[in-house]
């Protein structure tokens, strides 16, 4: 079974508006058996060289991502360890990187401050590992979406996160699902096409938070099946239509049967 | 028994699934049905009114008759089988399918957007308006008093320009005073976010009435300590309700003279909740603000617009929201990337800047 793959950045209207650059960064690479890692990384908005730190950090996941996957036995439990030593090995990296790389000179370790999200895609597995904020929307063949990593609440306000660091924690989910035909991981760019609802029972007590991914996911997956390149797509979230809900860079990464 | 939204069986009054957290199936509770639902089911095969647009029972969009919508329940999807268990929360949506040829056809879905109520993240802006006498005296235009231009241009911001800021039209809730001599009131707008609360949705907000005059003076201590305590209240009860804010509080004070009253106690309470992240601090100065005392009480944050027209205020407003979304640092580098953004852009230039 083929498995298609692409990824893109779309600058952010509020990024264009102040001059600064787009700050996301997103790549996605085949790893052998089938098999596609998807990443992307989103720079930190008040630290000056992020877009060079989410780079970097794309690079790295691009660079170490096979040797991680030299032997990796297809399992939940394989594919949680394969998660946690890609991350903690690119983590490692980006520190050392920073002083030593020729794009990280200057300045201070917080000025290319990113977080990073990764997927590996084997179907029917799915395996997510995540330092920061980024979400995971998975497909099946009749275009029902399903939210398979929420966007994260790492502090009082849902804009906190942590960032790309060896001390940081690494969020994981591993899926085993045969139905889905194809996965969508997002930066926050694309948060507000998560429909969030508090849900309250007649008796007032509160349910937990439901959530439902777009249809403009399932769409993004029909236009790259239909064979729309990443700069087409990345034109298509540029626009005012989908910067109006939030204005931030999009970083995204598909993979589809 | 009931079955969970995944279909585990779960026992009669549970609220949430004792495998998979999941909330309860409506349509398998015997009597969730009640007379009147013959509009179209949800996705989830939820029976709803005519008309509804959201699901009672679940909250996805009902689609309306020829358009994907659905007169039987539909099977549950349960083909998801996490290794990690998923989140409680977490619930499949059908969809009519988007059949997007290419990148042209993709669509944001203006249909989706939920009414700013049911949203589960929020934003809060507080705007504190000098109202004291001196607001009476001439303003930008030498024919025209400074609360006149105030009003024109709260008006503009509250029927206009913000409607174009997506922190505040799709989930802000906005509170505004004015203050003068020993009182801090809230104005009243339209769509009221919660009894009690000062706070309005602003997506709702399409009209506003003039702020009145005053003799008054200026108790800007009351209103610093007021913002703080609105903000800190209404985070309190949304929190409580399951709501998750989304960024951290911004308050703005625009003000033409200088504190009546003594500021170290309001002061005291602001850098503490600037310095535990709680609210960001704006000062703005018109007419003959006290530019010294000013940049005491907003260090990092005071920008003195006497020389600009009236309405900069508010576009500084719209601006620097658009600025700190998304940001999440000290309050310092946050102030600096307001600063930083505001030599940048048009409205501001360098005169923006003047004096602070």
């Amino acid at each position: 079974m083929s498995t298609h793959h692409l990824s893109l950045t779309a600058i952010g209207a509020s990024h264009v508006q102040r001059g600064l650059p787009c700050q996301d960064a997103s790549a996605s690479i085949p790893l052998g058996q089938g098999a596609i890692l998807l990443v992307v990384a989103d720079g930190a908005g008040s630290a000056p060289r992020s877009d060079i730190g989410a780079r970097r950090a794309v690079e790295l996941v691009c660079e170490r991502a096979a040797h991680w996957w030299t032997g990796m036995e297809l399992s939940a439990d394989g594919l949680r360890a394969y998660v946690h030593a890609l991350l903690g090995d690119v983590a490692n990296a980006f520190r050392q990187s920073i002083g030593t790389d020729r794009r990280m000179l200057d300045g201070y370790p917080g000025d290319y401050a990113t977080t990073l999200a990764t997927t590996v895609v084997a179907w029917p597995w799915i395996a997510y590992g995540g330092i920061g904020d980024a979400f995971l929307v998975g497909c099946d063949p009749d275009e029902r979406l399903h939210l398979l990593v929420p966007p994260s609440q790492e502090g009082e306000f849902r804009n906190q996160t942590q960032f790309l660091d060896p001390g940081a924690s690494v969020a994981c989910r591993i899926v085993f699902d045969e139905m889905l035909s194809g996965v969508v991981l997002s930066t926050d760019g694309l948060e507000k096409f998560i429909e969030e609802r508090v849900m309250t029972e007649q008796d007032g007590s509160r349910q937990p938070v439901m959530w439902s991914p777009s249809r403009t996911f399932a769409g993004l997956l029909s236009a790259a099946r239909n064979g729309s390149h990443p700069e087409e797509l990345a034109a298509a979230f540029s626009g005012d239509e989908f910067q109006k809900r939030k204005g931030d860079d999009i970083g995204v990464s598909v993979a589809w049967k | 028994m009931p079955n969970c939204l995944n279909g585990h069986q779960m026992a009669d009054g549970k609220k949430f699934c004792g495998t998979c957290g999941a909330v309860p199936d409506r349509a398998t509770i015997s009597g969730a049905a009640t007379p009147g639902d013959t509009g179209p089911n949800c996705s989830n095969g939820h029976p709803n009114r005519v008309g509804a647009k959201f699901c009672r029972t679940c909250g996805v969009t009902v689609a309306a008759v020829g358009q994907g919508a659905t007169t039987s329940p539909a099977t549950t999807y349960q083909g998801t089988q996490a290794i990690a268990a998923p989140p409680a929360s977490t619930r499949e949506v059908e969809i009519a399918s988007p059949k997007v040829a290419n990148a042209s056809e993709l669509r944001a879905y203006e249909d989706e957007i939920l009414p700013p109520e049911d949203q589960a993240t929020r934003n809060l802006v507080v705007i504190l308006i000098d109202n004291s006498g001196s607001m009476a005296e001439a303003g930008f235009s030498p024919t025209r008093t400074r609360l006149a231009e105030l009003n024109d241009a709260l008006r503009s911001f509250l029927t206009q320009s913000m409607h174009e800021v997506p922190q505040l039209e799709m989930n802000g809730e906005i509170a505004i005073a004015a203050f003068a001599f020993r009182q801090v009131d809230w104005l009243a707008l339209d769509g009221k976010a919660a009894a009690g609360s000062p706070f309005h949705f602003a997506r709702y907000i399409h009209s506003f009435k003039s702020i009145e005059p005053t003799n008054g003076t200026t108790p800007m201590n009351l209103a610093v300590q007021a913002g703080l305590q609105a903000i800190e209240e209404r985070k309190r009860s949304l929190s409580a309700s399951g709501y998750v804010h989304e960024s951290r509080p911004v308050m703005f004070l625009l003000t033409d003279g200088e504190s009546s009253n003594d500021m170290s106690e309001a002061l005291a309470m602001l850098r503490k909740a600037e310095e535990a992240k709680k609210v960001l601090f704006f000062a703005l100065g018109v007419g003959n603000a006290n530019d010294e005392e000013m940049r005491k009480i907003a260090p990092d944050s005071y920008y003195s617009l006497k020389d600009q027209p009236i309405e900069n205020c508010l576009r500084f407003v719209s601006g620097s929201l658009g600025v700190l979304s998304g940001l999440d640092d000290t309050p310092s580098a946050m102030y600096a990337a307001v600063r930083s953004a505001n030599t940048n852009t048009n409205i501001s230039a360098e005169a923006f800047l003047k004096g602070s």
